[in-house]
């Protein structure tokens, strides 16, 4: 699989959050502390990152939905930048194994 | 009754019979040991600690013994016995006042799990808290020590004891342990310290262990409340400064600093939440031993407003 055809599965892929995930937040000012009680494990993450995964919690999403959930819930605007920020914290997301992407 | 109140036959006579039991914070501890520098280390150092009643509850039972063989004669050496199983590797005999130091910490950072327990210095002013994670060489019980001397009260250099039911901390009140060039720096910071003798060429260096002032002991049963979070390093030559840090980042370096965080799971992560919600967190660098206290002294300071 080439590069191109790669980024384009990943933009047509459905991201949701692992079901099998239970999440557990806490907040101070723009930083996040995630507890996933299923791995044990403990994330810290900022607000953009933060609201993807609750985003992702509420709803089963392609990026492009994604971009425009989050820039109006953050009040962002849509742009490739912010579009280029998420596709890298899905993959984040996703190699911590909180997020499923799959090819609809 | 306190250790002091028994003669040094009478402490030897426990040690090698059925046991000297002193309680130290929550936990008792029952020592058994034929080891002469055992003895002294404990006469020296815990001279105002509990005893506890014959019949009460034992927490840990630590034996300090010396090993058999041709080793009784060339080149002796010590193990730390626990429920009959040699946790660590033997030592030689001159290192058997640490040891059981070390077997003491262990025993709880590895079973005290009515706690959440971090590898941390608290100390204490005015009812409130400082919490000092921090790697080895980072001059944290120096800095504790140092403290201690100038009206901080000691609750432990080594481990924090947080209630997993309200977040405050139950004082341990033991030896502060120093090594290397702090024996020095602590000689000459608090004149008339009491230290035990120094044993070298240990896994950590040269090692010795200060006594806790005697009304420090005394207030062993009161507990303070998590208000600081202070990573301490020594620089040399830095002047003493806090710089505010991130407080999700002293979260997850308060979990990386537990020896149990990932044993309690949610609560765990509940009782450090309620931790560092309550904490200002600071990175604090410092070289000069005065400086140090003189800043920390600000906090508290600041505090009573």
């Amino acid at each position: 699989m080439t590069g191109d055809s790669s980024e384009a599965c990943f933009v047509q892929a459905v991201h949701r959050l692992n079901p099998l995930m239970q999440l557990h937040w806490c907040q101070f000012g723009d930083d996040w502390v995630l507890f996933e009680a299923l791995s044990g494990h403990t994330h810290q993450m900022d607000t953009l990152t933060a609201v993807t995964l609750m985003t992702l919690g509420r709803t089963s999403v392609q990026l492009p939905e994604l971009v425009s959930q989050i820039a109006e819930e953050l009040e962002l605007p849509v742009n490739p930048e912010l579009s280029n920020a998420l596709s890298g914290i899905l993959e984040r997301l996703a190699a911590a194994g909180l997020i499923e992407s799959a090819v609809s | 009754m306190k250790l002091s109140e028994l003669s040094s036959a009478e402490v030897g006579n426990r040690l090698r019979r059925h046991g000297l039991t002193i309680r130290t914070g929550p936990f008792n501890f029952r020592i058994l040991s034929t080891i002469d520098s055992i003895a002294q280390g404990l006469m020296l150092l815990y001279p105002d600690f509990p005893l506890v009643p014959e019949g009460e509850f034992v927490d840990f039972t630590v034996t300090l013994a010396p090993t058999g063989g041709i080793r009784r004669w060339w080149r002796p050496q010590v193990r730390f016995v626990y429920d009959g199983a040699s946790p660590f590797a033997v030592l030689p005999l001159d290192h058997a006042f640490p040891l059981l130091e070390w077997a003491m910490n262990w025993c709880i950072s590895t079973q005290a799990h009515h706690f959440l327990t971090l590898h941390a210095a608290v100390i204490e002013r005015e009812g409130c808290a400082v919490i000092m994670p921090a790697p080895p060489g980072s001059g944290k019980s120096t800095l504790c020590a140092g403290l201690v001397s100038r009206g901080w009260r000691l609750l432990s250099d080594e481990l924090a004891l947080i209630s997993l039911v309200d977040g405050w901390i139950t004082p341990l009140g033991r030896p502060i342990s120093l090594k290397n060039e702090s024996l020095q720096v602590i000689r000459e910071f608090v004149p008339g310290v009491v230290m035990n003798q120094v044993t070298h060429e240990t896994s950590k260096g040269s090692v010795s262990h200060m006594k806790v002032p005697a009304e420090q002991v005394k207030r062993l049963g009161e507990r303070a409340r998590p208000r600081w979070v202070v990573f301490p390093k020594y620089v040399p030559q830095a002047k003493a400064e806090l710089s505010l840090r991130s407080k999700a980042n002293s979260m997850l370096e308060l979990g990386g600093n537990s020896f149990n965080y990932t044993v309690h799971g949610l609560t765990g992560f509940e009782v450090l939440s309620e931790i560092i919600t309550a904490s200002d967190c600071y990175d604090f660098r410092y070289s000069d031993l005065d400086e140090a206290v003189s800043v920390l002294d600000g906090l508290a300071q600041k505090e009573r407003g």
